[in-house]
């Protein structure tokens, strides 16, 4: 980010564990949900935004998210600066756990941010596509209501879909 | 009950639709409201259209045979092997169907089958196992009339219904899903043919017989209307069928391998392009799921890829039918 002579505006956002953040503007209003505040209370800017379902640990990684993007946006687009961004969002989810990944999606989702929530949406279906049934149930916490009976013959009518599934490790 | 790190219906549905078909039905058994949700026609509609456009990786190319013993599919995967999984039939089969099995199409993974002694037509998408058998066309037409007929399984958007057209050459009838019934059509143009149609964009296409012109059926306006095609040098040897994404013609040049031609834009003559030719049946193996069916008849298999690669695949001997489809959870049963 360029070093401007002009300053730029910082909005001040309060996070559920009462953290507050200054963001720079235009990160800001990468975020639709305050975008749209701001447009229909422009005289507001000088508040705090309270973020009451977004936790601290969220938003630093959203904010960096969003920096990120924002500097790869301003370069000239071209199939490096593609794979950089690539890179860039692979290196982001990899490390995340299975929690992490669904916090950061009801955050994004809270905030309306569409460009990340489809990544991290499909990370998650990557993630999740040749997993069993059963590491599934725990990733989204489902209780299976299926009696025995009925699983097996669900199973049964698509057995070559249960070929070559990943085992459980986590 | 929701818990407040429950992800929400909306959220699990993009990340549901960007799953590959063998995944989803899988995950049916999640859950019943997952198998309820997976199952829902707005569900597998739009994984159709993702599919088809935006995401051609959450559905692969599949191959299914008609053995003596039944059916298999081939799994074009890379990361498979090429061994035929056993599928099961569907339920109103005849013991000996081996015998009595045409193959008449396939739309949207959904596959049409005549089978028996006399026929009955059934619709099946071999990925979910869903069948259902139509209503029988006797009444409409005589049974002998239709025993040596060649047809086709098509999408008519207009009306947002699969069409099941049967010819002899002489009588035509078309079996509408939506109003679950058979009626006669008369046709004063159309082509010869001895061949199945093939799907793509709305209508069915041939090669006419003999001077290899090519029509396409619209399903909407149930009329044959040209299509021209590229001015190869022989055209005597013309073989046609369209696939899911572009046209192809092909034309054996002495004993090397098939020259290839692609209509890019469908309707535009002047969009027929050569594209390069492979050398001749290649290895089995190197298939990649993002490959397209052109061409298929049960002496080979012709695949085209994104990049307008060819690869060819000598079928002989691996079936007694074969088709192309691409996987889907399209129900034959269609509901509102």
């Amino acid at each position: 980010m360029s070093m401007a002579a002009v300053e730029t505006k910082k909005i001040t956002l309060r996070t559920a564990d009462n953290h507050e953040f200054e963001v720079e503007e235009a990160i800001a209003m990468e975020f639709s949900t305050i975008k749209t505040f701001f447009d229909e209370n422009p005289d507001a800017s000088e508040d705090t935004i309270p973020l009451p379902n977004v936790t601290s640990k969220c938003l630093s990684a959203i904010i960096e998210y969003c920096k990120s993007h924002l500097a790869f946006r301003a370069r000239e687009t071209s199939s490096s600066i593609d794979e950089q961004v690539r890179t860039y969002d692979e290196e982001f989810v990899k490390a995340r756990d299975n929690e992490s990944l669904k916090e950061l999606i009801l955050a994004a989702n809270y905030l309306n941010i569409k460009a990340l929530l489809d990544m991290l949406n499909q990370a998650v279906a990557d993630r999740i596509k040749n997993k069993s049934v059963e590491y599934v149930r725990r990733f989204f916490g489902l209780e299976n209501d299926y009696t025995p009976e009925e699983e097996a013959a669900i199973r049964a009518e698509n057995e070559w879909a249960f070929e070559g599934v990943d085992p459980d490790d986590d | 009950m929701a818990r407040p790190n429950d992800v929400p219906q909306d959220i699990l549905d993009q990340i549901l639709s960007r799953l590959p078909v063998k995944s989803l039905l899988r995950f049916k058994s999640v859950s019943k409201s997952w198998r309820c949700f997976i199952s829902s026609p707005p569900f597998t509609r739009n994984h159709l259209r993702r599919a088809s456009s935006l995401d051609p990786g959450i559905t692969a190319l599949k191959i299914l045979l008609s053995k003596p013993d039944g059916f298999r599919f081939v799994d074009c995967e890379p990361s498979h092997s090429p061994a035929a999984v056993r599928l099961r039939f569907p339920p109103k089969a005849t013991p000996d169907i081996s015998d009595h099995v045409q193959l008449f199409g396939s739309c949207h993974g959904l596959v049409c089958l005549g089978v028996g002694n006399p026929r009955h037509l059934v619709l099946w998408n071999p990925s979910t196992g869903d069948s259902k058998t139509l209503p029988d066309y006797y009444d409409v037409i005589p049974v002998p009339a239709m025993w040596n007929c060649i047809g086709g399984l098509g999408y008519d958007p207009s009306s947002d219904d699969y069409k099941v057209f049967l010819s002899n050459n002489s009588l035509f009838v078309i079996f509408s899903l939506r109003k679950n019934s058979w009626r006669r059509i008369q046709l004063d143009y159309g082509p010869c043919v001895y061949t199945n149609g093939v799907y793509s964009n709305g209508a069915l296409h041939w090669k006419n017989y003999g001077d290899g012109r090519i029509f396409g059926f619209d399903l909407e306006t149930e009329r044959f209307y040209l299509v021209p095609g590229p001015d190869l040098v022989n055209n005597d040897a013309l073989y046609f069928q369209r696939g899911t994404l572009f046209e192809v013609g092909g034309e054996r040049l002495g004993v090397g391998g098939f020259e290839f031609w692609l209509m890019k834009k469908h309707g535009v003559k002047e969009s027929w392009t050569r594209i390069r030719n492979t050398p001749e049946f290649d290895e089995w193996p190197r298939i990649w799921n993002s490959f397209k069916c052109l061409l298929e008849n049960n002496d080979f298999i012709v695949l085209g890829g994104l990049q307008q690669e060819i690869i060819t695949h000598n079928a002989n001997g691996i079936g007694r039918q074969i088709k192309t489809y691409m996987e889907s959870l399209i129900s034959p049963h269609l509901s509102h």
